[in-house]
């Protein structure tokens, strides 16, 4: 609607015979009105849900963190339950073990052994290449040699 | 009423200036305070609200050759109690008491730490298993434990035990390294610390949105190790025994592959326990040291096969060369000091002998002989070849280089030509003795010895080549002193310590502990050098007793060398060569 008051044709606009004129809010300024309004509290609203986020993300990472430890604990613990030390322990506390007193070295004419495997690093990826190995029959095949022996002999 | 005017007037004028005078004063702060000091208002404001948090980097670990952790640093949980939010006894004795019984504590003990009076947290335990921790975090979740905080701290852990403990090194209570490779590499262990920046608000809280990471952590390096655990385990086993057995005061075994100079196994006795809680103790100082490159000693008869090696580059000698061991050599010291006579070590007169039976017989005689047929400047020159005077660079700290005296030196006389050509009055340290032997095992060619084989950081691994440091001798000269020092192995009185099926290069050496009364203390360094297979040496080894009952190299060394090397001979698949007994 407009603000101007209606003419008949051929007469005088009214504004022009300083008729007092009548106002009304326009639908954009009320709509600035409602939007300026609502500004404050969405915008509290969005910081709210922003923070709630913050600190949901901040509890996660926590969490994440205290699981990161433990799993560093748990690999500790398994190199622990992997090393020369607790296998030894185990081996003679538990399963009664003892050292032997001598290593029987018998020459024996068998296929060379494949060298292990490397093994991989934590980090990197890098293979270590094994252990310097030379040509020649591993302890294990002696002992399998002995056996065999003894298999036959018997 | 002009004179009453003009006083309104001026004081009309003394009401305005002193007016202007207020606002000029007050623009004036106004401008000192938000221009003149506007940083250091700025910094005031900023701090209030302002907060950098040090993000700590993880510490590299330290693995052996084989990949097996020995050194990781992993967090573990520690609870802490804040005093001044327990104010009241009754709650500080609530608090004490619940958490007595998730520690496993007296109740007294947890109350008395507890300081209504301190604003800071006071450790109650640390290093507490995960399951209690979290019982812990539980409670303070559902508000049952007031001013008690679960924080992690970092640890460092050995899963390995205390292995090579003087090696690794430990840290210190601010976790900065203090001995051993933690303190060499703590630069490349301890990494950087990350920054971030964020605001608090009125009640101190973080304003989780405000966070910003300025500067992300760098994790240390991690190092792998030319050591490997087994190797390691196996010499500390077998250097205890001996020692025990040979009511020695002490004693060390290093182990080398020739071909690069990797220090495969190194251990002294006694040591220390890096896994200790009290890891460190008054008076216990020397125990952190990793001897075998901080203390030189007078190697004795092992410095022969140097001797020996310089007259066989030079074309002095030949193994059948021969010499004439009368059992004495007599030095006149000049008018009114009393000669010095050179005698062998079982005093007896061997007569004409061949190189090879001056190496077999441990003649000192002869190999003064030889060293005479060297020359001093020959002979000199070949020790500091050898590396003897000049530290190796191995990459532990509190390397010394060792004692050489030289021909320049004005105290220097013939004496010395003698003693020095067979191992007296001359100090290495046993990685430079093990290190010279390894030349002539690796074909003549002196590698710098190192322990760490690769350096695995955030930029990827860095793996430094084997360094050679120089030739000394030629691959023929070293090939027949390797089978003269077969000889020596091979001879009747060491048959009981042959290593069953591997063919041995080696020689014994027995030095006597100088002293400030001399030498005659009846306490000697027993040691023996090896290199194995003799043919084709994979491995160098050099074993030392101190002050062992039995003395001698050949009796209290030679033993502990046929143990550590048959070990070593099956574990490296080391084959019996054809030559091998």
């Amino acid at each position: 609607m407009s603000s101007i008051a209606p003419t008949h044709p051929g007469s005088i606009p009214a504004r022009m015979l300083g008729a007092p004129r009548v106002r009304r809010p326009s639908r954009v300024l009320l709509a600035i009105v409602v939007l300026l309004g609502m500004a404050p509290p969405a915008y509290l609203l969005q910081t709210g849900g922003a923070l709630t986020t913050g600190y949901e993300i901040q509890k996660l990472e926590r969490e994440r963190t205290v699981w990161l430890n433990r799993n560093q604990q748990l690999e500790v613990e398994i190199a622990r339950a992997q090393s020369l030390a607790w296998v030894e322990h185990e081996a003679v506390h538990r399963l009664g073990m003892q050292r032997a007193n001598q290593t029987v070295v018998v020459r024996v004419d068998t296929p060379v052994p494949a060298p292990p495997e490397p093994r991989l690093l934590r980090r990197g990826g890098e293979p270590i290449p094994a252990v310097p190995t030379e040509d020649g029959p591993s302890f294990a095949d002696a002992i399998d040699f002995i056996m065999r022996t003894l298999g036959r002999s018997s | 009423m002009p004179s009453g005017s003009g006083t309104f007037r001026a004081r009309i004028f003394l009401l305005g200036a002193l007016f202007l005078g207020c606002a000029f004063l007050l623009v004036y702060r106004l401008y000192e305070f938000q221009w003149l000091q506007r940083e250091k208002y700025r910094e005031q404001a900023t701090r209030n609200y302002e907060r950098t948090i040090e993000v700590p980097a993880q510490r590299g670990s330290i693995f052996d050759a084989q990949g097996n952790p020995l050194a990781v640093t992993i967090q573990l949980d520690a609870v802490s109690v804040t005093g001044k939010d327990l104010k009241e006894p009754k709650k500080a004795e609530q608090t004490a008491l619940a958490l007595s019984a998730l520690l496993g504590m007296p109740a007294i003990d947890v109350f008395n730490l507890i300081d209504p009076n301190r604003d800071d947290p006071v450790t109650i335990k640390d290093q507490l298993p995960a399951a209690v921790a979290d019982r812990i975090r539980d409670a303070i979740d559902a508000g049952a434990l007031p001013g008690v905080t679960v924080q992690p701290r970092p640890v460092r852990q050995y899963p390995e035990g205390p292995i090579a403990s003087p090696i690794l090194g430990f840290l210190g209570r601010d976790r900065e390294g203090l001995a051993g490779l933690e303190w060499y590499f703590e630069s490349e262990l301890a990494g950087a610390p990350g920054l971030i920046e964020t605001e608090v608000d009125t009640t101190d809280k973080e304003i989780i949105l405000a966070r910003r990471i300025v500067q992300p952590p760098r994790d240390g390096t991690d190092l792998i190790l030319t050591l490997d655990r087994w190797v390691q385990r196996m010499l500390e086993r077998e250097l205890a025994e001996a020692v025990r057995a040979n009511k020695a005061s002490g004693g060390l075994v290093l182990v080398m592959e020739p071909s690069t100079g990797g220090i495969l196994g190194m251990t002294s006795y006694p040591t220390y326990a890096v896994s200790d809680p009290m890891v460190f103790r008054q008076g216990e100082d020397a125990l952190h040291k990793a001897v075998s490159v901080t203390n030189q000693y007078e190697p004795g008869s092992v410095m022969k096969l140097v001797t020996m090696a310089s007259a066989l580059e030079l074309g002095s000698v030949t193994p059948n060369t021969m010499v004439n061991d009368n059992g004495i050599v007599t030095f006149q010291n000049g008018r009114g000091r009393p000669p010095t006579t050179i005698k062998n070590w079982d005093l007896r007169a061997n007569g004409t002998i061949s190189a090879t039976e001056v190496l077999v017989r441990s003649s000192n005689v002869g190999t003064y002989q030889v060293a005479q047929r060297v020359g001093p400047a020959e002979l000199y020159r070949f020790f500091n070849l050898f590396g003897f005077g000049e530290r190796t660079g191995i990459q532990l700290p509190g390397e010394v280089p060792g004692t050489v005296r030289t021909p320049d030196d004005p105290a220097w006389s013939v004496v010395d030509l003698a003693t020095n050509a067979f191992g007296q009055g001359i100090a290495v340290t046993p990685l430079q003795m093990l290190n010279a032997v390894a030349a002539i095992g690796n074909d003549g060619v002196l590698m710098r010895p190192t322990i760490v084989r690769q350096m695995d950081g955030p930029d990827g691994p860095r793996r430094p080549e084997p360094q050679q440091i120089r030739r000394v001798i030629s691959a023929d000269a070293a090939r027949t002193l390797r089978e003269m020092m077969v000889t020596v192995i091979e001879q009747p009185a060491l048959i009981p310590h042959r290593i069953p099926g591997i063919q041995v290069a080696g020689k014994t050496g027995t030095a006597d502990f100088p002293t400030d009364l001399g030498y005659n203390t009846g306490k000697t360094f027993a040691s023996i050098v090896a290199l194995l297979p003799a043919d084709r040496p994979k491995l160098a080894i050099l074993i030392r007793l101190d002050a062992p009952e039995a003395m001698y190299g050949g009796t209290a060394a030679a033993p502990v060398l046929k143990r550590v090397g048959s070990e070593l001979a099956t574990y490296y698949r080391i084959s019996a060569t054809t030559n091998g007994r």
